[in-house]
């Protein structure tokens, strides 16, 4: 019986679930982008500070 | 012979393209295939099969994320937590496919699934940004 109400609750958080899980990734994915794009420019700047 | 530093693609790229991306979507293209040729009721698209290809992808993007040599903690502690949610809620939603129940929208989940492998692997391709960018 515990087993079965276990599955209603998932079946119950499970729609909720996905969407929150995809509103979290597409930030992150975005976030993740950005950062690497951030740093990527961070380091170029320094290299050409230091060759020039 | 094809030269892919110059096109912008390492072999570790090229690795991943193959080895993950194509490896986790042949459940997806073997099924689209029979749902083409096969005159009988076979679904286009399955939830174990996207399934199956989200978990094949975060289990790299762990893996690969791992193996960073210069990581940037904030963003390693990031991409592994997404990746473990992400985890945690296919495993979910499989097991949901394994008991079915009158009670669950099967096509709302399939829509949800589907977003989630699109969200699954645009982190994928965040992860390989970071490797082209730390390998110049």
């Amino acid at each position: 019986m515990t087993g079965l109400s276990i599955f209603a609750l998932i079946e119950r958080a499970l729609p909720a679930a996905s969407i929150i899980a995809v509103a979290l990734g597409s930030a992150g994915a975005a976030w993740s982008y950005i950062h690497t794009r951030k740093r990527y420019y961070e380091e170029f700047k320094k290299r050409r500070h230091r060759d020039s | 012979m094809i030269d892919y530093k110059t096109i912008g693609m390492g072999e570790r790229t090229v690795n991943w393209l193959v080895y993950t991306c194509l490896v986790g979507l042949i459940p997806v293209i073997a099924r689209l295939a029979l749902w083409a040729v096969s005159r009988s009721d076979v679904e286009p698209l399955a939830i174990s099969d996207l399934v199956a290809f989200g978990l094949v992808l975060h289990s790299a993007n762990i893996n690969e994320v791992s193996r960073l040599k210069v990581a940037d903690p904030r963003w390693t502690s990031v991409q592994n937590g997404l990746s473990i949610i992400f985890l945690i809620l296919y495993g979910l939603i499989l097991f949901t496919t394994i008991l079915p129940s009158d009670k669950l929208d099967s096509s709302a989940l399939l829509k949800s699934t589907i977003g989630m492998a699109v969200v699954s692997f645009l982190l994928s391709l965040t992860v390989l940004h970071r490797i082209w960018s730390e390998e110049g």
